[in-house]
């Protein structure tokens, strides 16, 4: 076999479709400005009819000038930025405590199945309730400073991590189970180097889903007993009729949110190489 | 590579149950056979008569219902990297490249150093005639590559026994025959003790020295062969009157089970129907 012959040839074909995911990238970027170009005319258009009042549809003018006014000047107690950076401060604090959290109870319910039979229950049953069903109680227990905000996000991120990573961790090909096993790996091997890796593309998934969750936990905690974040400002907007304020910290949320999913799509790629995908329809 | 490479595998009187809804089905009944050391056995029999249930048990990835499995005078409880297990599939580690999935089974085992286990591999990874892809990701692979890679990952543990369950069933007609090549190539270098599973008596008789058919469900020994076609052995074996004769021979005892077992599955068919 030629083999040198035929790596030349693969890799010469790994840089041609690089080049052509580059081409497409661009191409497939255009059609997302053109759409939000698209959304703003119509908004705009909508606006400038006056059919509504701007109480209720401030133009895009109105809501850029409140935003550049928000960057500049404090919004209650802080600016725009500032907002921003505390509600992202929560959301990660209480996101990641969550996933390190229910990844480490997951695999801890793998390794020791006498925790699953007593946790699993449980986790199954606190998982429906909405987070923001805590709020008051937590409020009660950890007073009104960043504590029960952060655990109000942790308790919403949690419970779902749990279950994803021990269903995910569950969902092995047999046949890569007995691989493992013949190959000499056991039973703490199988489940740390096998299933946990075998598992990741599906953890990462239910990571993302969480993500988008911990950012409407984010809002309820800020809905009582907070002074500032994008959520306190959406509800202050609402509380004095500035609808202007509301667009701003909704699109800052929308901004960040799809930032944030972004990069943990470009953490799933550094860490699986999308092996997933690239494997399905093979073998 | 030499050191006792081969040895004797003893299956005496394995019977396996499993329970399904519809009680007890019986996969295996009371099944002895000895492969010898440095012997290529092949099993045949139709689908669904218990062969890979078989190989599992041997393998120790199932306990039998009854009966008892020993090779090397030592019974059977569970996997052992030198009793290397060849799949249907070449089940890969699809998140590790072809080096990550050869040197899998060493560095599980924590024997040896790193830097032995990766010189290891290189070597088994040019034995099956992959040199170039060691960084190769998994899905960058062509099927026989992937079994390729499944092969030298259970040599690397130098087995004194291989066990394969249909390894190339999957694969095109050309690939199968070079890795048919490959495998004789290799197995007649080491000498390990080797089962092989197929449905396809052709391959059977290409590859083995004795040849086991199995009865339809629940699996039995029905006729042993022994395949008297010279070795070495390439494509031309094709072309040997013996071989004609002996194909002959082992699909005229096939087939029979193989409509043994269609009539099985109708009747079995019909009384889910019946109240």
């Amino acid at each position: 076999m030629a083999t040198a012959a035929a790596q030349k040839r693969a890799s010469g074909w790994a840089n041609h479709l690089g080049r052509r995911r580059a081409v497409r990238r661009l191409r497939s970027g255009l059609p997302v400005i053109a759409s939000f170009v698209f959304v703003l005319i119509v908004w705009d258009l909508v606006a400038a009819t006056k059919l509504f009042p701007p109480s209720a549809v401030p133009s895009p003018g109105d809501v850029f000038a409140r935003a550049w006014n928000m960057i500049w000047h404090p919004y209650g107690t802080t600016t725009l930025e500032g907002h921003a950076a505390i509600s992202i401060g929560r959301v990660l604090a209480g996101y990641l405590l969550g996933c390190v959290a229910g990844l480490a109870i997951g695999i801890l319910m793998k390794l020791k199945p006498i925790t699953r039979y007593v946790l699993e229950p449980i986790f199954s049953f606190l998982r429906p309730i909405p987070a923001f069903g805590f709020i008051t109680v937590l409020i009660i227990w950890l007073g009104i400073g960043e504590s029960p905000k952060i655990a109000l996000i942790f308790i919403g991120v949690v419970a779902p991590m749990t279950i994803y990573t021990v269903t995910a961790m569950d969902a092995l090909p047999p046949d890569l189970d007995d691989a493992a096993r013949s190959l000499g790996a056991n039973g703490r091997q199988v489940l740390l180097k096998v299933r946990l890796p075998a598992a990741l593309p599906d953890i990462l998934i239910g990571m993302r889903v969480l993500l988008a969750l911990a950012w409407t936990s984010v809002m309820g905690a800020e809905l009582i007993a907070a002074d500032s974040g994008l959520g306190w400002s959406i509800w202050n907007g609402m509380r004095y009729l500035q609808t202007d304020v509301i667009f701003v910290g909704v699109i800052t949320i929308a901004v960040i949110g799809a930032a944030m999913d972004g990069l943990l799509i470009a953490v799933t790629v550094r860490l699986t190489g999308g092996w997933k995908a690239r494997m399905r329809g093979r073998e | 590579m030499m050191e006792d490479s081969s040895i004797r595998v003893e299956v005496d009187g394995i019977t396996k149950t499993f329970g399904t809804p519809r009680g007890a089905t019986i996969a295996v009944s009371d099944v002895s056979l000895n492969v010898n050391p440095g012997e290529f056995l092949a099993v045949v029999g139709p689908s669904g008569c218990g062969k890979s249930t078989l190989l599992r048990i041997i393998a120790g990835l199932e306990p039998p219902s009854e009966g008892e499995v020993r090779v090397g005078g030592e019974r059977v409880a569970g996997p052992n990297p030198r009793h290397g297990v060849v799949f249907q599939r070449p089940a890969l580690f699809p998140w590790l490249d072809v080096m990550g999935n050869v040197t899998f089974g060493p560095r599980m085992q924590r024997k040896r150093s790193k830097s032995a286990i990766n010189e290891s591999a290189e070597g088994y990874i040019r034995a099956v005639g992959l040199a170039g892809f060691e960084h190769h990701k998994v899905y960058q692979l062509s099927g026989g590559m992937m079994h390729r890679v499944a092969l030298a990952r259970v040599l690397i543990n130098r087995p004194n026994l291989l066990l394969m369950d249909e390894p190339f069933g999957a694969l095109d007609a050309q690939t199968r025959l070079v890795m048919q090549e490959l495998l004789i190539s290799i197995w007649q270098s080491d000498r390990s003790t080797l089962l092989f599973i197929t449905h396809d008596v052709e391959e059977a008789l290409f590859l083995s020295d004795r040849i086991l058919v199995m009865t339809a469900r629940p699996g039995q020994v029905k006729a042993e062969y022994v395949v008297d076609l010279p070795r070495p052995r390439d494509v031309s074996i094709l072309a040997h009157p013996r071989f004609a004769e002996l194909k002959y021979q082992v699909l005229t005892s096939i087939r029979e089970e193989t409509q043994r077992t269609v009539t099985l599955e109708q009747t079995e068919a019909l009384s889910v129907d019946m109240p």
